[in-house]
């Protein structure tokens, strides 16, 4: 009896499983495509400047309260979690500002930032492209001999680029004021002291490359978060959809986009900027 | 081949999912004519539709647009031909992040390479001419279902084209704004030689302005012919489109 029922549970459960492998394979496929023609299209200017000027401004300029609010906010818990390991060994007051800084230009600051900007920026370009979609705005667009993805996808891509190393200095420096928050609260320590020692152990090494390869998470998170708008085909169960996994798998691959590139870093440049 | 034929269907079949939505369809339309297709809902229509400029690739069959075979083009070839053409969709699919003004001028931006002068004069004139010159500072939201259609109008005429494909044109017009646009096809027919292509699922509106009318049914089509032939069939689905509108 028993036998029978999980034969039959999983002889009902095949099909779905088989149409969700299946689904799954041509979303992968789907997105390496778009991958590789959005690489294409990027390598072939002229670009809309004034339709990436707009995104930069709503990708960009939009996301600069959210990034120095969160920025001050991780400084802040951060130096208190580097107090609190290190109280027992003594002088932590001037550790603090240096190990804030190596950690937020090199760690904290890009990964905090894709994360927020995949949150934010993500959703909202999976949703707004959705939505063209669904509307048939994008049917429109190419019914108007106007090239859709250069339109929509290219200059949201481009704006993403840009913006992600601004927004990532935004966040290291919001994150390094938040740091100093802490401690003038805490250890009454002056502006020009703490300036001092955050950049005594830091150089342009630590700033530049790891700033310079958030353009590449600006990258995966356009050209994600553009793939799931740009070819949802249902309608408000796909908007919501699209959103959804704009978020989820921009964020993943940030993440694990960081932990790659933060390797590499390790292995090409050990000391960092020392 | 007939130089005069500004769009033909040549066998042309396509399946969305595992229903066959066209089966084999063929017709042309002399430049200069009005065609329309008729049939019920979900007979494939807007995808006939759709087909006709590249927005769809059909499974079987060719696709000429002034003779040039669209199915066998690349993506910018298809943007090139789409110059000559305008697209009024069902639910106008109006661009609604910018001003109504801004609707029209969008294309005219891309296209038309005009100053911007120009544009604006070009934006005012398509304005008046569906009568919306009171709204075109506000945004598409504001705008009531017929509005908007007549936005679409406006938008898909601001670069002349000589190909207009209308997708259900009088749905959601009162019958007062469904007179002027059935007025204004008959003058881009008659004055400008536009080649109408619409698609309808009623004879009332389209049997004034087409020279021909396609009945579709089962991805087929089972009549083609002028309106007052096709009074004559023998088909009962054509009886029955033609005497429901008291043709």
């Amino acid at each position: 009896m028993l036998r029978n029922s999980t034969t039959s549970i999983s002889d009902s459960q095949a099909p779905s499983d088989a149409f969700s492998l299946r689904r799954l394979r041509a979303a992968s496929t789907g997105l390496i495509r778009f991958v590789f023609r959005t690489l294409r299209e990027l390598l072939h200017p002229p670009w809309n400047s004034a339709e990436i000027s707009r995104q930069l401004y709503e990708i960009g300029w939009r996301s600069v309260p959210l990034i120095l609010v969160a920025g001050v906010v991780v400084g802040i818990v951060v130096a208190q979690l580097i107090w609190t390991a290190l109280v027992n060994f003594g002088a932590v007051d001037s550790v603090i500002p240096a190990q804030l800084s190596r950690t937020m230009f090199r760690q904290m600051g890009p990964l905090m930032t894709g994360l927020l900007v995949s949150g934010r920026v993500g959703a909202a370009i999976g949703a707004e492209l959705a939505v063209l979609r669904t509307t048939e705005q994008i049917d429109a667009l190419e019914a108007l001999a106007i090239d859709s993805f250069r339109h929509l996808v290219i200059t949201r891509v481009i704006a993403c680029i840009i913006a992600l190393p601004i927004l990532t200095t935004l966040m290291s420096f919001a994150e390094i004021a938040g740091g100093f928050f802490w401690e003038a609260v805490n250890s009454e320590m002056s502006l020009r002291i703490y300036v001092g020692r955050v950049f005594d152990r830091v150089g342009w090494g630590d700033y530049i490359l790891p700033t310079l390869t958030t353009a590449v998470s600006g990258f995966v998170i356009g050209t994600i978060a553009s793939y799931l708008g740009y070819t949802v085909e249902e309608n408000a169960a796909g908007v919501r959809r699209a959103s959804m996994h704009s978020v989820v798998v921009s964020s993943l691959f940030v993440i694990v986009l960081n932990l790659i590139l933060n390797q590499m870093m390790s292995f090409w440049f050990p000391g960092g900027a020392e | 081949m007939n130089l005069d034929v500004a769009v033909r269907f040549d066998q042309v079949s396509k399946s969305i999912g595992a229903t066959r939505v066209l089966d084999d369809v063929s017709f042309e339309i002399p430049r200069g004519t009005a065609f329309s297709i008729l049939g019920r809902r979900g007979t494939g229509k807007t995808i006939a539709l759709k087909l006709s400029i590249g927005l769809l690739k059909p499974d079987q069959g060719r696709i000429f647009i002034n003779q040039e075979e669209i199915t066998a083009l690349d993506a910018p070839d298809l943007l090139r031909i789409r110059q000559s053409t305008g697209f009024v969709f069902q639910n106008a699919a109006i661009f609604d992040s910018i001003s109504v003004a801004e609707n029209i001028a969008f294309p005219l931006r891309y296209n038309c390479e005009k100053p911007e002068i120009e544009i604006q004069e070009k934006v005012r004139q398509q304005l008046q001419q569906v009568g919306l010159e009171e709204v075109g500072h506000k945004m598409p939201v504001d705008l009531s279902v017929g509005m908007r259609k007549l936005l679409g109008f406006a938008r898909a005429l601001a670069c002349n084209p000589a190909i207009l494909l209308l997708d259900d044109p009088w749905n959601g017009l009162d019958s007062i704004t469904a007179e002027l646009v059935r007025k204004l096809l008959l003058d881009l027919k008659q004055r400008r030689r536009t080649t109408l292509l619409v698609v309808d699922n009623k004879m009332t509106e389209v049997r004034h302005i087409s020279d021909q009318i396609a009945i579709l049914d089962g991805g087929r089509i089972i009549a083609c012919d002028s309106p007052s032939e096709l009074a004559r069939c023998d088909n009962t689905l054509v009886k029955q489109f033609v005497s429901q509108e008291g043709f």
